[in-house]
């Protein structure tokens, strides 16, 4: 059985793979640890301004966004200053009798420095259910993964906290599938969002 | 987003911190504070705008030689319009930190983000040391995991306003910690602060 990002794909996906990638797209970097200790030095101060500067990629290609809530997140992303990629690993979670792998999940973002998992799920609530059947069972394959789920009501309540609550039913659910010709927003929007969103 | 209606009572549904239980958090965490940094001085760095009451309380409760000193950081909302809107100082340390204690002063954390930011931010200025003292800790909506050595108080997933916080730059003067009512900024049309 094979544990980790599928390494499978063609050469076409990884060429996907490549063109979705945000503002980070450097590969791994370790992570950023924040000392705590009255007595431990803190960080280099020379890299600290650096990395704070290379953040955000002006001159990046916008990824093509399934759901209008990924576009709003990639932009509180990159308002703070946080790399992410956009569904840059697949995780294989189940087979066929041969070994050939049936079902994948591609958590929608990346963010290399935390070395965490964000997934939106601001569907409604039966197709959420399948959304959480996928991840119990990546759970259960890849323990040591660090996943954060954003169900609707976290989307909602990061709306709120940033005064931009009567976004939220325009950015979530049905009516977010469909990414608005909306200055910022940025990214095409995939053939079939519902059925894309499901296959992630 | 700006309440049309603003009745400091009324629009809270449910008190989450008293006022009594603030006070003597906030002197305990002064006790502790003061225990661990011994004579060594400290820099207080607070967070505009929510956590100026905090920041006034706890000062006065550590029983050691204190600086404090002021920071502003814009928050996405405030720039929600501008595609390549960052984060950005708006207001800087009036004075040095380096070699210095530093203790950020926090109202509260959430995400983490802004937090995030300004750590790295801070580090960069090369303190002797940095640490975080927070007055409300949220875990349930962090994305970014932070150590934090200080928490008054760790709350429900629940929009909270009240000494210091805010909805729509309101309620900051409210001497407890409160739960606003859904109602109230259910009806407000999106706007920048």
């Amino acid at each position: 059985m094979t544990v980790g990002p599928s390494e499978t794909a063609g050469p076409a996906r990884r060429r996907r793979r490549n063109s979705r990638r945000g503002n980070g797209g450097r590969g791994h970097r370790p992570r950023v640890a924040v000392e705590a200790q009255i007595d431990a030095p803190i960080g280099s101060p020379d890299l600290e301004p650096e990395l704070l500067e290379r953040a955000v990629d002006p001159d990046r290609v916008p990824p093509a966004f399934a759901h209008a809530s990924e576009a709003e997140m990639a932009r509180i992303l990159d308002f703070y200053r946080i790399r992410w990629e956009y569904e840059p690993h697949t995780f294989p979670i189940l087979w066929n009798l041969d070994g050939e792998v049936t079902e994948s999940f591609s958590p929608d973002f990346w963010l290399p420095d935390l070395d965490l998992y964000l997934e939106m799920t601001t569907l409604r609530q039966k197709l959420v259910r399948k959304k959480n059947r996928k991840l119990r069972r990546i759970r259960d394959l890849y323990p040591d993964l660090r996943i954060k789920l954003f169900y609707a009501r976290d989307f909602r309540a990061l709306m709120l906290k940033f005064g931009r609550l009567g976004l939220v039913d325009t950015l979530s659910g049905s009516s977010g599938q469909v990414v608005r010709d909306r200055a910022g927003l940025g990214g095409a929007v995939a053939a079939d969002p519902v059925d894309r969103e499901l296959a992630t | 987003m700006t309440p049309t209606k603003i009745d400091l009572v009324a629009d809270i549904g449910e008190v989450v911190v008293s006022e009594a239980a603030i006070a003597a958090k906030v002197a305990e965490l002064g006790a502790r504070i003061g225990a661990d940094y011994g004579d060594r001085r400290v820099t207080l760095v607070s967070v505009l705008k929510g956590s100026l009451p905090f920041m006034a309380d706890l000062m006065r409760a550590i029983p050691a030689p204190v600086r404090i000193d002021l920071m502003e950081v814009s928050s996405y909302g405030g720039t929600a319009t501008e595609s390549s809107g960052l984060v950005r100082i708006l207001k800087d340390l009036s004075a040095t930190i380096e070699g210095e204690d530093v203790l950020i002063v926090e109202d509260i954390i959430d995400t983490g983000l802004t937090l995030n930011y300004l750590i790295r931010y801070l580090r960069g200025k090369n303190p002797r040391s940095l640490r975080i003292c927070t007055l409300l800790d949220k875990p349930a909506r962090r994305l970014v995991d932070i150590p934090v050595d200080y928490v008054g108080f760790t709350i429900p997933d629940q929009f909270v306003v009240g000494y210091g916080l805010d909805y729509g730059e309101y309620y900051r003067n409210l001497r407890f910690v409160g739960v606003l009512r859904p109602e109230v900024y259910s009806s407000v049309e999106p706007g920048p602060d």
